[in-house]
Order: C-alpha cells, then sequence, then structure tokens
C-alpha cells in the first residue's frame, strides 16, 4: 500500500494534470461545437506554444515569454482558419479533420527541422522553485504555480465567454448551430475568433506542462488525444463538462500509475467507454445536432 | 436518361473490370523490372489495395467515415506475429485468425460508436483506434512494445518458396482477387443495398422497419475483417508487425488514398488510389527523410485539390481540354456527380 | 384495425413545448386529420409517436399496447409507418431500389451477403405490384433524384406502404404539389383509407374537409378541439385559432372553393 503523503501528491499532481488537460479540452470542443470541425491540429498549437516557450525564455525570460508565445500561437491559429480551413466550411467536416491531419503532420516535421528530434526540458522559473511543506505534505512549488495559473486561464476563459457579448456569440453557437446562421455577418469574425482563443488556450497548456512533461515533437498528440476522450465523457460542447472530463481523466491517470503502471494510460479510455455505454451525450452534455 | 453516373455500389457487370485488373497485375512485375523496381512494391500495393478496399466498405458504401481502421488493419498483423510466436505459422491458420482479428477488433470499437454520426463517429473511431496502438506499445511481452514483432517468417503453402519476391506477389495476388471478389459480391448483395440505402438516407432506413445500428457495426465488422486480413499479410510482408501499423497516421493514410482513387463513387478507386499513394510514399522516403512533411502536403493538396478523387479530376481536365479544342462540340457528359455527403 | 391513444403526452426542448399534454383517441379504420396553424406541433405529435423523439412526459398507445419506449424500427415492424413532411425517399437510388429496401425485410433477405439484391422472385414481385400501386411503373429504372416533386412522393407513399403498415400517418402528402397533383393525391389517400387507418397532417383544408371522418386542431401544441369536418367548421374556437394567427384561411372559405 502507497504511503497516505504519496497518494495526495499523486491526487494533487492528477488535478493539477488535469487541469492542463480541461485547458486542452475546452478549446478543442469549443472549436468542434462552434464550426462543427474537429481540429487535429490542436494537438499542434499545443506543442507550439511549448516549443516557443522554449526559445523566448532565453531571449526575454520566463515571464514575458509565457505572455508573447501564446500569442503568438493565437494569430497562427488565426492565420491557419484565414487561409486554409475557411475554404471548406460546408464541405464534409471529413475533408477539414483530414486537412488538419496533414497540417499536424506537416507541423511536426517543422518543429522537428527547427528545434530538431531530441526532447528538451525547459526549467521552472527561479520564484517557484523548491518546495513547500503544506503540512500533510511536501509539494514541488512550481506544480502549485501550475495549477493556479490554469484556474486562472480556465476562469478568464470562462468569464469571457459568460460575461461579453463575443462570449454570449460563441455559446449561442455552441447550443445550435442555427444560431451561428442569425450572428450573419459576424460570423466569418466569430470563427477567427474562436480558432484563435482555442489556440492561445492549446499554447497556455503548453508552456505550463512544458516543466513537467519533455518538450518534443510528439508532445502534440500526447495531449489530443486526451482531449478527444475528455470530450466525450464531458459531453461535447459543454465548457465545464471540458474541465470535469479532464479533472477526471487527470486524478484516474494519477493514480492508475500507482497501481498499475504501465497501464495507466488505457484507463482514460475505459473511462470514456464507460460514459458512452451508459451517458451516450457525456456526463454534461445535451442533445446536439452531431450525434 | 439519367445524365449522371451510376450511383455506388457500381452496377456493372463486374467481370471485365475483373479481367483487365488480373491482366494488368500480372503484368506488373514486367512493367516494375524494365523501370528497375523492386516487385516489393508491387507487393505492397496489392496489399494497401485490399486494405483500401476493405476500408471502403464503411466509408463508400456506408457512408460512415472511420478513422481508425488502422486499429484493425495492425491487429491482424498482431495476429499473426503473435501465432508465431506460438509456434502457429501455417497459411490458412495465420489467414483466419488476422481476420478474426480484425473483425474483433472492428466490433469492440463499432459497439461502442454505432449511434453516432458524422464527425463525432470519426472522433471516436479516431480515439478508441489509437487505444490499441497504446496497448501494443505497452503490452511488451506479448507484443514486443515499441520495437514490436520482428523475425516473423513467411509461411510455406503448397510447398511454394514465399521468400521469392515473384512468388510471393502472385501469392498475395491470388488472395487479393479472391478477396475482392468477396467484397463485391457483398456490396452487390441484398445487405450491400441496405448499406447504400443507410449511407442515402439512415432515418429514412429506420422508418423501414431496420435497425439501421446492427447493419452498421455489421458493416463495420466485416470491414475490420478484411482490413485484418490485409493486416496479416502485410506482417508476412514486412517480416514483422509494429506498433506503427496501428497508429493513426496509418488510419489517415487510408482514407486519403481511398478519397484519391475516388473511393466515394467507385468499388476499384480505392485500388488507384493506393497505387498512387504506395508509389509516391515510396517515391518520398527514396529522396527525403522528410517523408512527414510531404505526406502532410499529400493530404493538404487532395482535400483541397481534389476531393473527390483522380478519376474526377482526370475527367475534368479532359472535358476542359475538348471545350478548348472542339469549342462546337456538345458538353461533355463525363462530368462526375458532385460530391456527396458521406456523414449525413 | 389498429388505434392509436395518447395520454397526456408532451415533449420539452429547454423552454419550448412542441406538443403539450396532448391526449387523444384516433379510432382504427379511419381516416382521422391533424389540423392547425404552423408551428401548432403536428410534425413533433408524429415524430413522438413514431419513436423519432422521446416524450418528456405521456404515454403513447397503439392496437392498445404501450408503445411509448419503443425505437423507430420496432415500431414500423409492429404496423406504424410514416412520411415525411420534408421529401424523404433514397435520392441515389432508383425507383424499384427504393422499394426493394423495403420489401426485402419482411422476406428475411436484407441479411444476405452473398447474392443479387434483385433476384428473388417474392421480392420481386412484391416490388412490382407497390410500383404498380403507387402508379410509378414507367419510371422504375430512375433514380429518385430525377424524378418529379409528384413522383417522388407517391414513392415515399410507396415505401412506406412496403413495410405492410397497419397505421399510416401521412405527414403533408400534397406540399409542393400542384392543383391536379393535389387532387390525384387527394384521392389516393382515400383509397389508402379503405384499407388501413390513416392519420393525415394536411393544410389543403378542401380536401382535409372532404375526405376525413375525424379532424383533431392542434394549436400551439395543445389539442384545441376534435369532432367531425362539420362539428369542426362549426366550432367558434378553432375559427379564432385560425383568425388569430392570420396565417390560413377560414376552414369554411376553402371548402367554398372546392
Amino acid at each position: 500500500m502507497p504511503h497516505l503523503a504519496e497518494l495526495f501528491g499523486q491526487l494533487a499532481n492528477g488535478v493539477i494534470l488535469g487541469l492542463i488537460l480541461a485547458l486542452v479540452a475546452s478549446g478543442f470542443t469549443m472549436v468542434l461545437s462552434v464550426m462543427g470541425i474537429i481540429n487535429f491540429a490542436h494537438g499542434l498549437l499545443f506543442a507550439l506554444g511549448a516549443y516557443l516557450a522554449l526559445t523566448l525564455l532565453k531571449i526575454v525570460g520566463y515571464w514575458p515569454a509565457l505572455i508573447i508565445a501564446p500569442l503568438i500561437v493565437g494569430a497562427l491559429g488565426i492565420l491557419l482558419e484565414q487561409t486554409f480551413i475557411r475554404r471548406l466550411y460546408g464541405k464534409d467536416p471529413l475533408f477539414v479533420l483530414l486537412l488538419t491531419f496533414g497540417i499536424a503532420m506537416m507541423g511536426e516535421d517543422v518543429i522537428q527541422m527547427i528545434w530538431g528530434k531530441l526532447a528538451y526540458s525547459i526549467a521552472a522559473p527561479d520564484l517557484a522553485k523548491g518546495s513547500v511543506d503544506l503540512g500533510f505534505m511536501i509539494y514541488s512549488k512550481y506544480r502549485l504555480f501550475m495549477g493556479g495559473f490554469a484556474l486562472v486561464a480556465i476562469f478568464s476563459v470562462w468569464l469571457f465567454l459568460a460575461k461579453t457579448p463575443y462570449g454570449a456569440m460563441i455559446r449561442a453557437g455552441s447550443h445550435d448551430s442555427e444560431m451561428v446562421g442569425i450572428l450573419g455577418k459576424n460570423l466569418p469574425r466569430i470563427r477567427a475568433l474562436v480558432f484563435g482563443l482555442a489556440a492561445v488556450m492549446a499554447a497556455l497548456a503548453g508552456i505550463i506542462a512544458a516543466p513537467l512533461w519533455s518538450v518534443r515533437p510528439q508532445m502534440g498528440l500526447d495531449a489530443l488525444l486526451p482531449a478527444f476522450l475528455i470530450v466525450v465523457i464531458g459531453g461535447m460542447g459543454s465548457f465545464w463538462g471540458s474541465v470535469l472530463g479532464g479533472l477526471l481523466v487527470g486524478v484516474t491517470n494519477s493514480i492508475a500509475v500507482m497501481f498499475v503502471p504501465r497501464f495507466s494510460d488505457l484507463i482514460m479510455y475505459v473511462l470514456a467507454a464507460v460514459v458512452l455505454l451508459y451517458r451516450p451525450r457525456g456526463l454534461l452534455g445535451t442533445r446536439s445536432v452531431l450525434e | 436518361m439519367s445524365p449522371n453516373p451510376l450511383p455506388f455500389p457500381a452496377r456493372q457487370r463486374p467481370a471485365v473490370s475483373f479481367a483487365l485488373l488480373v491482366v494488368f497485375f500480372a503484368v506488373l512485375p514486367v512493367l516494375l523490372s524494365a523501370l528497375n523496381i523492386s516487385l516489393s512494391l508491387g507487393t505492397e500495393i496489392l496489399i494497401i489495395a485490399l486494405f483500401a478496399v476493405s476500408y471502403n466498405i464503411v466509408l463508400g458504401t456506408t457512408g460512415l467515415a472511420s478513422f481508425g481502421h488502422a486499429a484493425f488493419f495492425g491487429s491482424g498483423a498482431y495476429a499473426v506475429g503473435i501465432a508465431q510466436q506460438y509456434g502457429v505459422s501455417g497459411a490458412a491458420v495465420s489467414l483466419v485468425l488476422a481476420f478474426a482479428a480484425g473483425l474483433i477488433a472492428a466490433v469492440l470499437v463499432g459497439a461502442l460508436v454505432m449511434k453516432k454520426r458524422g464527425i463525432y463517429f470519426g472522433l471516436l473511431t479516431l480515439a478508441f483506434g489509437q487505444m490499441f496502438y497504446i496497448v501494443a506499445l505497452r503490452w511488451d511481452d506479448v507484443t514486443g512494445g515499441e520495437t514490436g514483432l520482428t523475425g516473423l517468417q513467411r509461411p510455406t503453402p503448397f510447398g511454394l518458396n514465399l521468400s521469392d519476391h515473384t512468388t510471393f506477389y502472385y501469392f498475395i495476388l491470388t488472395i487479393f482477387m479472391a478477396a475482392l471478389w468477396v467484397i463485391w459480391r457483398i456490396t452487390n448483395s441484398p445487405f450491400g443495398s441496405l448499406l447504400a440505402a443507410i449511407k442515402s438516407n439512415e432515418v429514412r432506413t429506420q422508418y423501414l422497419g431496420y435497425d439501421t445500428a446492427r447493419y452498421k457495426l455489421a458493416a463495420m465488422a466485416i470491414s475490420g475483417a478484411f482490413s485484418g486480413l490485409a493486416g496479416g499479410l502485410y506482417a508476412w510482408f514486412q517480416y514483422a508487425a509494429y506498433p506503427q501499423n496501428l497508429f493513426w497516421i496509418e488510419s489517415g493514410n487510408i482514407v486519403i488514398l481511398t478519397l484519391l482513387g475516388g473511393g466515394l463513387s467507385s468499388f476499384f478507386g480505392p485500388i488507384l488510389g493506393a497505387a498512387v499513394f504506395v508509389g509516391a510514399q515510396d517515391l518520398i522516403s527514396t529522396y527525403t527523410e522528410r517523408w512527414m512533411f510531404f505526406f502532410g502536403l499529400i493530404f493538404i493538396l487532395v482535400v483541397t485539390a481534389f476531393p473527390n478523387g483522380l478519376p474526377e479530376a482526370m475527367s475534368r481536365l479532359l472535358s476542359a481540354f475538348r471545350r478548348i479544342f472542339r469549342p462546337a462540340a456538345a458538353p461533355s457528359s463525363a462530368s462526375a456527380a458532385p460530391i456527396r455527403r458521406t456523414t449525413p | 384495425m389498429s388505434g392509436l391513444r395518447t395520454e397526456n403526452l408532451s415533449v420539452e426542448f429547454g423552454a419550448v413545448k412542441p406538443v403539450d399534454d396532448v391526449s387523444v383517441e384516433i379510432a382504427g379504420g379511419r381516416l382521422t386529420s391533424i389540423i392547425g396553424p404552423n408551428g401548432a406541433g403536428k410534425t413533433s405529435f408524429f415524430n413522438l409517436i413514431t419513436g423519432l423523439y422521446r416524450p418528456t412526459r405521456g404515454r403513447v398507445f397503439f392496437d392498445g399496447q404501450d408503445v411509448t419506449d419503443m425505437p423507430v424500427h420496432q415500431k414500423v415492424r409492429a404496423g406504424l409507418t410514416r412520411t415525411f413532411q420534408v421529401l424523404n425517399v433514397f435520392d441515389t437510388l432508383t425507383v424499384e431500389e427504393n422499394i426493394r429496401a423495403a420489401v426485402q425485410l419482411r422476406h428475411g433477405r436484407a441479411g444476405r451477403l452473398f447474392c443479387a439484391p434483385d433476384r428473388y422472385g417474392p421480392v420481386e414481385d412484391e416490388v412490382g405490384t407497390i410500383i404498380e400501386r403507387v402508379r410509378l411503373k414507367e419510371e422504375r429504372k430512375l433514380r429518385a433524384c430525377d424524378l418529379s416533386h409528384g413522383h417522388r412522393r407517391h414513392l415515399e407513399i410507396g415505401l412506406s406502404l412496403a413495410t405492410r403498415p397497419k397505421t399510416l400517418l401521412l405527414d403533408e402528402p400534397m406540399s409542393g404539389l400542384g392543383m391536379y397533383e393535389s387532387s390525384i393525391m387527394g384521392e389516393f389517400v382515400r383509397e389508402l383509407a379503405q384499407e388501413f387507418t390513416v392519420v393525415l397532417v394536411e393544410h389543403h383544408m378542401s380536401v382535409v374537409l372532404s375526405i376525413s371522418d375525424t379532424i383533431l386542431v392542434l394549436s400551439q401544441g395543445r389539442l384545441l378541439a376534435s369532432g367531425t369536418p362539420a362539428e369542426i367548421q362549426a366550432n367558434p374556437l378553432v375559427q379564432a385559432a385560425y383568425l388569430g394567427t392570420g396565417r390560413y384561411d377560414l376552414p369554411q372559405e376553402r371548402a367554398a372553393d372546392a
């Protein structure tokens, strides 16, 4: 039986992993429900966030990199939507998935060309080095910082969605694709905005995760597949569903690491399969046009 | 009377098409050796073509865009590989095992996703397909982990020496033609006509009294089984079963090459797609290590430039030529049907 | 013959209630029409009865049996069939392939993998009979997308007939048809009513009033009135509802045209 402190530690790790994944998944599901497309390049944006931060922090330091890298990735996301994806609106969604498949492959190769195949690690910022005694356990300061940062990011996105006019339009689109039609001339702007916002969220998650995961070309897929399953678990188009799904996946994964380390990656698939069988719309999902 | 071409599945008598295919593939070795290309390229084309035709039972016939078919293909490959670890290496037994492995894998995935439609179906097949990759990676005492199962043997059915390139090619060709005929038969059966009805209008099919989820599951199972068979052949071909055979890139490849060949509206199209794609793959990997970059480029090119496949693109090009050189002639009737939505 | 009964049938989508607490008895062997302004919930009512929607509340009985939770395909097999307001046939298939897809189920042929679909005598005979019945003999080799609108309506009824229904729900079979085509369709519906229980949703008031045994009036998801055509024409509530929406002529005005 693992020690209790170890269990607490792993639980905390799970929550933090869950928050990072929630950040990736909520952007992914926002694009999915507003635009009706699966963006397979979403993982690439996550990886790009980490790699750009890697390069930028050598030039401008950690904190500026934390702001600049997501903005660059957000701009790239908008560029992607404007140049490629918008050509395929109204066509079979199969094509967008294949297109983003292609972009993800090219992108991974471009990352290899620029940064090489090897894995890097990013050092934690000075402020968050070392660990802190919480009374019942000793825990890494950086992980605490990451969890806090992810929480702030998630709440900012929620505030944006819930309290701003643009957010209201995005939410309307998430519930009913016909509503997006009513948005009329605002539609192109909304789409670009959604894509850009999702890219920023993915990049932020990538940067936060960088010091823990190694930064390597395939890291995009490591985040994207859990994001798929989180959407299935939480319910498509549901923001809080993504957060709940992310936390569930994160925590079960961390606990599984203690007991069945070899197959810990598989736990989230089992979780998603069970949810699909007993709650086909996901834990917080509503009836959707995409069923 | 109707200017539109016949819808899928093709209703022409297949004898001519089958005869042409046999002749083409029978003389392909001569062509390849004249071009100084290894015959194993031809063998690989045959196996991937079988995979693509199997995949098209789901995409072209039933209208379901599955993105997890590498899982079924790879399951077939691993079935052959694992059986050899236990000393089972007969040709017939291996093929039955590969077929069964693909079938079981497809039923497992299918049971979870059958009630879903459109891109949600795509998302789920992609996710659960990738699960097989992770199992292969982690369960190393059975699957060999990251290195896979290497050093596999080819069988010796009827005393044939399948290590010989030419013998192996014709052996695969025989299996390919037999499987192709069976799949043609199935897509042109009462069952196949029902899959076409589901592709055309699933809700209406339910209102005829059909439990469409069961038919979709059956389509998935049959498609998975033949994909598994192709995977088993591939294990012999590469003397190994690798986790990469189960990887999402492989699932994407099969979708893109099926589209490339015009699989949405043609039974034989995926064979053309396989030939072009595998050929391009060979070319790219000869000249550069950056294959992922160029593959990605192929994906983007196919989707944006000719999503209805090469045959349609060719006929568009031809009719454009005709318009230029014979302006007085009647407009060509060769223009193909507009793309049909595969995911209603 | 097979009757239909609903008890407090309701469905809600968020704040919208397309069908709200509808309890009706539809007698077997008769032609019952459902009328009401656009958005009255007529199509939603069909969707609930046939199982496309799950009711939020209430039960559906068919042939005296509770069928509320049966999926669509089982209800069809039990004899409850419908057509659609928005034309719903297999566009990419020919007329005979359309009908064959429906017929082969009852012959246990739909699971056959290793034979041609069109060479089994009993199925072909029945396909021929139905095609003749819906007056599409000349068009049998044409694809559904190449048919005229009226012919497509006929084909859709053919699809429903092929399921051997006991009760046939027809959702605006005359919508989009011209005067002449409508009158043929009206005759056809009357003919069908000799054989099956027919429930008709239709806007052509002249036709509804002339062929129905009973009329149900829905308004804003609720049952407003029911009775014989004469009773409905005289009902002040119905007149008010139709006048109130301003969308439709009074039933009797249209009846006078006929």
